[in-house]
């Protein structure tokens, strides 16, 4: 076939994709028929009221002295690890702010950090294309250091984010600047699936964010510089289950939403949205006004659901951390606006296993703890006592 | 010299640079033939898995009703009290307040109806009573005598800012050596949440 031809062929097909897209889009917004705040307001449903003090900075962690990327929980006993520009992992314990660890990288510009489900190792990557584990039991080297215990490579881009699959120990999925995403044995080093890249229907750009669904950890979503996100089956690498439209720019950050269900995610457009996982249906955008200039739309960078599903947390470029109602679709917080906040860009946050603490990070060089009041209270006092 | 000035007439022109030769661009027909391949996948895939997959879908309102289920099916330690059960503590709290002021030395033992109560007390004369002595330990629990509450200092025990890093709570009154009013000793705690 000449070249010409090839080049007509690929305008028709083209064409023929633009006019399937649009009438996936028309099929789409005839079932439109509300969203998930219009249906809660016809059911009643008000915006939780939140008092100035209901919910508190009950813990500082200052430690880092570079700024902060990544964090993440540990399933139980409450410890968080996180990664920062200084070059450092550090597991900290969140209840008394008590540095545990603090590993210093061989690559200092790591992005992401996760913690195993038995909360014995951590894993971290970034512009070293590789993602790095540590067992936390480690004998440190002679420097003091804890030595890598694997080292996962493979990726031809930076890896940007990475969690490890809930039931399972060995394996671990990691997003990356080469398009892909991967799932890993952990054990063997050996990338077991490769998400996306030559395969059709993958991201077409840099991948930012993965989130793994806890109801059924076959199953993922990623977030891409696209502007989409994409649902994969972790059994079936050659094709992503479906294409998640809407955004009008990077989707820096997913999550799923505690039922398993559905998920929310993160953009550079400022917008926060919720989809439905199984339909594709866009349930619901969490989205602020602002001026007319778009340089003045802070983006968001990160989120987390509250244990519910009744709060959206979102953290922007401009320090803001916003509580959404998700039923609502209203601002009923902002963090950034309480005593003790945090002074840059939040850059990422998570919520504790028991939904009673949320974390956030900060190019501030902190971390910190957020709790409802009585809560706190009570559980100070369970201390107490024990 | 004619020959010479004949010869320096038809002297070649200089050099210049020339186009490179047309090769085949093999590069740009491979990559079309793979966007081509891509394309007619994507037309294949949204043509018959995409619009076929809405065929039946019930319409959105059905999947936020769902979501409204969930979440009122689920409890959430970060959502404050309503503000109505807040407004009925307050007003027994007030009623309380007003009893306390007299009863004082029975104001957390013959059981203030506020149900932030237990364990802790957020009956106002609080530092008139020992129901914070009562989890402590203190051995004399009609004694509502402050100084009867040293005990309640082994809070400190938890997370001194001497302890930690940067230990700080989001109290206006806090500071990094606040002391406990009872005993003296430093305690990053117990003050801000006498409050």
């Amino acid at each position: 076939m000449s070249v010409a031809e090839l080049k007509e062929r690929h305008i028709a097909a083209t064409a023929t994709v633009n006019a399937l897209r649009e009438r996936l889009k028309q099929r789409r917004q005839a079932l439109l028929d509300t969203d998930v705040a219009g249906y809660a307001r016809s059911h009643g449903k008000t915006a939780i009221c939140f008092g100035s003090t209901d919910l508190v900075c009950c813990r500082t962690l200052q430690g880092h002295t570079g700024k902060v990327y990544s964090l993440d929980w540990t399933l139980e006993r409450n410890r968080i690890v996180s990664a920062s520009q200084d070059g450092r992992l550090i597991v900290w314990n969140a209840l008394t702010s008590q540095k545990t660890h603090a590993i210093k990288l061989h690559c200092a510009w790591v992005m992401t950090c996760a913690f195993a489900p038995n909360g014995q190792s951590v894993a971290c990557g970034g512009l070293d294309s590789a993602c790095s584990i540590f067992n936390l039991n480690s004998q440190v080297d002679r420097d003091g250091n804890i030595p890598i215990s694997r080292i996962l490579t493979g990726h031809k881009g930076y890896v940007s984010s990475c969690q490890f699959v809930p039931d399972q120990e060995t394996r671990l999925i990691t997003s990356s600047g080469d398009q892909t995403c991967v799932l890993w044995d952990v054990t063997t080093g050996q990338r077991i699936s490769v998400f996306g890249g030559e395969f059709p229907s993958g991201h077409t750009t840099d991948v930012l964010s993965v989130s793994i669904n806890s109801s059924n950890s076959n199953m993922f979503v990623s977030g891409s510089c696209d502007a989409t996100a994409r649902l994969w089956d972790t059994r079936i690498a050659s094709r992503a289950v479906r294409t998640y439209h809407g955004h009008e720019g990077d989707v820096n950050a997913v999550k799923f939403f505690p039922d398993g269900q559905r998920f929310g995610t993160g953009s550079n457009d400022g917008t926060c949205r919720l989809f439905d996982m199984r339909t594709g249906h866009q349930l619901q955008i969490y989205s602020q006004q602002h001026g007319n200039n778009d340089n003045d739309v802070p983006i968001a960078t990160s989120i987390a659901f509250s244990i519910s599903g009744r709060l959206l947390f979102a953290g922007y470029s401009n320090g803001d951390c916003y509580a959404w109602d998700t039923l609502v679709a209203e601002v009923v917080l902002n963090l950034g606006s309480l005593q003790n906040s945090h002074e840059g860009r939040i850059s990422c946050l998570g919520l504790s296993a028991d939904g009673s603490a949320l974390c956030t990070g900060s190019w501030d060089k902190n971390l910190k703890i957020w709790m409802e009041t009585v809560v706190l209270k009570l559980m100070v006092e369970r201390m107490a006592f024990h | 010299m004619e020959a010479a000035a004949a010869a320096g007439s038809e002297a070649p022109p200089p050099p210049a640079p020339r186009s490179p030769p047309g090769y085949p661009d093999l590069c740009g027909r491979h990559r079309l033939q793979v966007e081509v391949q891509i394309l007619n996948w994507e037309i294949g895939f949204l043509g018959q898995e995409e619009l076929e997959s809405l065929e039946g879908l019930q319409s959105v309102s059905g999947y936020c009703k769902e979501v409204n289920e969930y979440v009122g099916s689920h409890a959430d330690p970060l959502v404050p009290l309503t503000k109505k059960r807040r407004k009925s503590c307050r007003i027994w709290r007030w009623l309380w307040a007003k009893l306390c002021f007299n009863m004082s030395w029975i104001c957390c033992f013959c059981g203030c109806p506020c149900p932030q109560r237990r364990p802790i007390c957020t009956c106002r004369h609080v530092k008139n009573c020992c129901c914070r002595c009562r989890h402590c330990g203190c051995p004399n629990k009609n004694c509502w005598k402050a100084s009867c509450c040293r005990p309640c200092c082994s809070l400190r025990s938890l997370s001194c800012p001497e302890c930690s890093c940067g230990c700080v709570w989001s109290c206006s009154k806090f500071t990094e050596t606040c002391s406990c009013l009872k005993c003296s000793s430093t305690c990053c705690m117990s003050r801000c949440l006498c409050e």
